[in-house]
């Protein structure tokens, strides 16, 4: 059924020849430099003040972001100045700005990944978000020039889960029956920057309702499942479990919040 | 004998492959090189355009490929990228990017245009599109796969907007922008229906026969228009932001859905102990759920910010918000039903002509005093108040149906019901930030918040009589707290070596106390995660950084039900190690290697292993109820290692390879569960070689092979196969 991949001793034999002869011709011909992205070649560090020239709408209240947290007293370009992430910006600086001569982490994730190399893995995985396809870039979500990156936290006026609504705005509501996790937050369920479950789900099975849910033994059902916490309804859901999750067909199909059902079963 | 030297022979000969590539990047790993010469390198082109293809030639499941590489199957041509940029006379700029490929529908259309001290206008139209395959589950006992067909969806995002703002000099900045986005089109749900296709008996009770893998899909028609007014302007110490938004939601999706397609059952019923095909188990029901939502909101915001002194800057800001959800659905089913005279398809309704209104009035405050006590330190407190009321209603038709088995004649009933529900809730978050750097190279900084919300809630379920039954009835006092602290640091000991840690604690507590009729009814949940984020930055030599990054966390949660008996239980245990690492390494400045690990261990564990066992009834079997669920595993590793070197004074090589594999199923769990784990690998590697016809034209090609095997379908959804990308960009 499935295919092996092989990685016989010719792959390697005739893999080396080829890398080794080709390197070996650029060796005597060429003198140039390539860089691995995120990077500017020939550009070097000039520091934020040179930034703030043009763009102090960013910079201004870059104090306040939370990447400001990691500046040094004395930060030379290295942890939290603009340089850190668009890149050096002599050559930006010195051609009066443009496009292809800085750094834009809007076009490519990879300058957020140098340090969040964890989320690099996770936009790999089957179910993410565009990001490594370009459709989306991080800051569609974050914000990296002032306040809380991650919005709505701490004592923002806006709320965390506006992030999301805006694009999914079907789950917005209100509802007229409310699913408390929200105010948990739509993170409580889904791990938006990849996970390997579909719709991005911390889990794929029933655990992922149980969490919040998982009643406790009571006499007559000793020992078993039995998910029914929120209200007294005693029905044993043994059953239910065996047949798929708890949003499966004909259950609680409506978890961001239904107005028809208060147990969210459509 | 003769195997012992076929080892040794196979042994030494890929000793000589590996040797041949490390040599191949030893002889260029000379860190000190000679200066680079930049005249020769890739121009960066200011006005461009560039012309692009690509295809594949793909064995397997094309519908999967589309979903894990986000590509159409049939490739895609046209226009990826275009820019023209001018500067004109008397400060003006002019713009205009666009993309035109077609294949992925993704298009793009934009132009921009600034005058220096006056302000700037942008418009513009984007679409693309994302692919899903809508495959359902695979059933390994049966070895049972029933996928959509045809089992490619995709769905169509685009947005218009156009913004102006005028920038004045000494006049408030006014910004005005529009914005209508829409999604259209298919994508799968994992609202999964039933079937019992399994090759499980009929009369094992109470182990089920039913396992829920049929695929079902969703059918978006959504529309979200944006209009947006934002004013900033400072006043001596003091300055403002006012925004203004008007926000149109309308939508109207569709759920799809068919259980147990196929069946029905066998007339008349047999008894409960006789074993019957799976096709007469249970009958085929045919759902289509519509949900209408058509949301307005108004929101208005100011934030204001005021330098008291050099050291004290004082924040406030608040908002109005005004949502209101006109909401519609219907979900009528359709269910083959076996009578005397044959299978009639019997209509009822579980909501008919649902109409309603969800409404919400949210008033927002902040205050921060943000301040610097020392040149080495900084202080800010702030508090955060929202108070927010929803009330909603809504009327529906509740059909049933009714069968005479005889004559096959169905009589309709339709109940009219009604709903309400009312939600008042006052939330109070004070939030403390502090920031050190007056150590050498360190910087420390810690934070804590806790948001206390209280509330009344009352709401009545769905109810036809003239006044809703007790048990339709539901009031109580929900309250919720969420507290949030963490410390980090970030030490820079030399340009060698960069230590950051970040360590984090949560701690939340939700609690709905039943009153009046419900008193006694009542729910708690408290849960609380710790965890670390540790990353470390070494660069032992000048060519050669190491990222390191461990991310852990670890959460549990308490629950307690309605009962008053019952105590609180242990209901999770989770898990998280994220183990990342990122190596760039630049042997010469003419060859640079990138390697990058995420090894991930995540596991959920509720009610497994302690869940024991179900004892036997007078009429159903004993059996082991871990079985009906275990832990969830989400373990996973990918990595990636890309390498790009200058060939010849016009030619650039890239290599790439990525890789994944997750391997977390257990089939054996089918017997008495659906059985959901993630068991897939995949791989890609992509040779690239990037030349320079001239200093205004620029080529790029790719060759690539792509394999990707997934046991979570059984193998249903593996694919294999070449990929060729191809690229010209002129520059004029």
């Amino acid at each position: 059924m499935t295919t092996k991949t092989r990685w016989t001793k010719n792959t390697l034999i005739f893999g080396g020849v080829a890398i080794w002869g080709l390197l070996l011709i650029s060796c005597v011909t060429v003198n140039r430099a390539v860089l691995a992205p995120p990077s500017v070649p020939g550009a070097k560090f000039v520091g934020s003040k040179e930034c703030a020239q043009c763009h102090d709408d960013q910079t201004s209240h870059f104090g306040s972001a939370s990447h400001a947290k990691l500046g040094l007293k004395d930060d030379k370009g290295n942890d939290s100045s603009c340089e850190a992430c668009h890149g050096p910006g002599s050559i930006h600086v010195k051609a009066g700005g443009g496009k292809g001569n800085i750094v834009n982490p809007r076009k490519s994730p990879e300058t957020c990944f140098q340090c969040h190399l964890d989320k690099r893995g996770q936009f790999s995985l089957p179910h993410s978000h565009p990001v490594l396809e370009g459709r989306i870039s991080c800051v569609d979500c974050h914000e990296v020039h002032s306040g809380n990156a991650i919005r709505g936290t701490g004592a923002d006026l806006e709320a965390q889960n506006e992030t999301c609504t805006k694009c999914h705005t079907q789950q917005k509501g209100p509802f007229v029956f409310e699913h408390a996790a929200l105010k948990e937050g739509c993170i409580s369920c889904h791990s938006p920057h990849g996970s390997v479950n579909q719709k991005m789900l911390v889990a794929r099975d029933a655990n992922l309702c149980l969490r919040c849910h998982l009643e406790s033994p009571s006499i007559p059902n000793a020992g078993q499942i039995n998910a029914n916490a929120i209200l007294s309804t005693p029905e044993n859901h043994n059953t239910r479990l065996m047949q798929g999750t708890c949003w499966s067909a004909g259950c609680h199909e409506a978890p961001h919040g239904s107005n028809v059902n208060n147990h969210f079963r459509r | 004998m003769q195997a012992i030297y076929l080892n040794f022979r196979r042994s030494a000969s890929v000793l000589a492959g590996l040797a041949l590539v490390l040599g191949a990047v030893g002889v260029k790993a000379d860190p000190t090189a000679t200066p680079t010469n930049q005249s020769d390198a890739f121009p960066i082109f200011e006005n461009y355009l560039t012309l692009a293809g690509q295809a594949s030639s793909l064995s397997g499941d094309k519908a999967a490929f589309q979903s894990v590489t986000q590509q159409p199957k049939s490739g895609s041509l046209g226009i990826e990228d275009f820019h023209y940029g001018k500067d004109l006379a008397n400060n003006k700029s002019l713009s205009f990017d666009g993309r035109a490929m077609s294949g992925t529908d993704d298009y793009l259309g934009k132009l921009s245009f600034a005058k220096t001290d006056v302000g700037s206008f942008e418009m513009g139209y984007k679409t693309f599109r994302t692919y899903y395959d809508g495959v359902g589950g695979f059933f390994p006992l049966s070895n049972t796969w029933l996928p959509m067909s045809p089992e490619g969806l995709h769905v169509d995002r685009g947005s218009f907007w156009v913004e102006g703002k005028l920038t004045l000099p000494n006049a408030p900045a006014i910004t005005l922008k529009y914005t209508n986005d829409t999604r259209r089109g298919k994508k799968d749900s994992t609202i999964w229906g039933d079937s019992d296709f399994t090759g499980l008996p009929n009369n094992n009770s109470p182990i089920s026969q039913v396992r829920k893998f049929i695929p079902s899909y969703l059918k978006l028609d959504e529309r979200h228009q944006a209009l947006e007014a934002s004013m900033h302007h400072t006043v001596g110490k003091t300055s403002v932001q006012v925004t203004l938004l008007e926000d149109k939601v309308d939508n109207l999706d569709t759920r799809y859905v068919t259980r147990f397609p196929g069946e029905v059952k066998l007339f008349p019923t047999p008894a409960a102990t006789v074993r019957v095909p799976s096709a007469n188990m249970n009958n085929q029901i045919v759902q289509d759920q519509v949900d209408g939502t058509k949301a307005k909101t108004f929101m208005g915001r100011i934030n204001t910010e005021t330098v008291l002194t050099d050291k004290v800057k004082l924040l406030a800001g608040f908002s109005f918000q005004d949502i209101s959800n006109d909401f519609s659905g219907d979900r009528p089913l359709f269910t083959s039903t076996p009578t005397k005279v044959g299978v009639i398809v019997v209509p009822t309704n579980n909501n008919l002509n649902l109409l309603g209104n969800a409404k919400s009035t949210i008033y927002t405050g902040n205050i921060a005093l943000d301040t610097k006590p020392t040149p080495n330190s900084s202080l800010k407190v702030s508090l955060r108040g929202e108070d927010n009321y929803t009330k909603a209603h809504g009327s529906l038709t509740s059909v049933t149906a009714a069968v005479n088995t005889t004559t096959g004649v169905v009589t309709v009933t339709q109940t009219p019901q009604v709903e309400y529900s009312r939600v008042k809730e006052t939330s109070w978050t004070p939030v403390l930030d502090l920031g050190y750097t007056g150590f050498s190279n360190v910087s420390l900084y810690a934070s804590g918040s806790k948001s206390m919300a209280t509330g009344d809630e009352y709401y009545a379920t769905p109810y036809g009589t003239p006044s809703p039954a007790a048990s339709a009835l539901a009031y109580n006092n929900p309250s919720q707290d969420h507290a949030y602290y963490n410390v980090g640091a970030n030490w820079r000991q030399s340009s060698y070596l960069t230590v950051r840690a970040d360590l984090f604690y949560k701690d939340n507590s939700t609690r709905s106390t039943g009153y009046s009729i419900d008193v006694g009814n009542n729910y708690q949940l408290d849960t609380q995660f710790t965890g670390v984020k540790f990353s470390v930055i070494v660069k032992p030599l000048a060519t050669v950084t190491s990222t390191s990054r461990l991310v852990y966390q670890k959460g549990k949660a308490q629950v307690t039900g309605y009962l008053a008996t019952t105590p609180e239980y242990d209901s999770m245990d989770a898990k998280n190690y994220t183990f990342s690492e990122t190596v760039d390494w630049t042997p010469t400045a003419q060859l640079y290697v990138q390697a990058n690990a995420n090894l991930v261990f995540n596991v959920i564990s509720t009610i497994y292993p302690r869940a024991g066992t179900t004892p036997a009834t007078a009429t159903a079997v004993a059996f082991s109820t871990n079985g009906v669920l275990q832990n969830s595993n989400n373990n996973n590793f990918t990595g990636s290692l890309l390498t790009g070197a200058v060939l010849t004074k016009l030619d650039d090589l890239q290599l790439q390879l990525t890789y994944y594999r997750a391997d977390n199923g257990n089939s054996q769990l089918a017997v008495l569960t659906m059985p959901y784990g993630v068991v897939a690998k995949e791989f890609s590697v992509t040779a690239g070689l990037k030349h320079k016809f001239s200093n205004r034209l620029i080529g790029n090609l790719k060759v690539g092979y792509y394999d990707s095997q997934n046991d979570t379908t059984g193998g249903r959804t593996n694919f294999h196969g070449p990929q060729a990308y191809m690229s010209l960009a002129y520059a004029f």
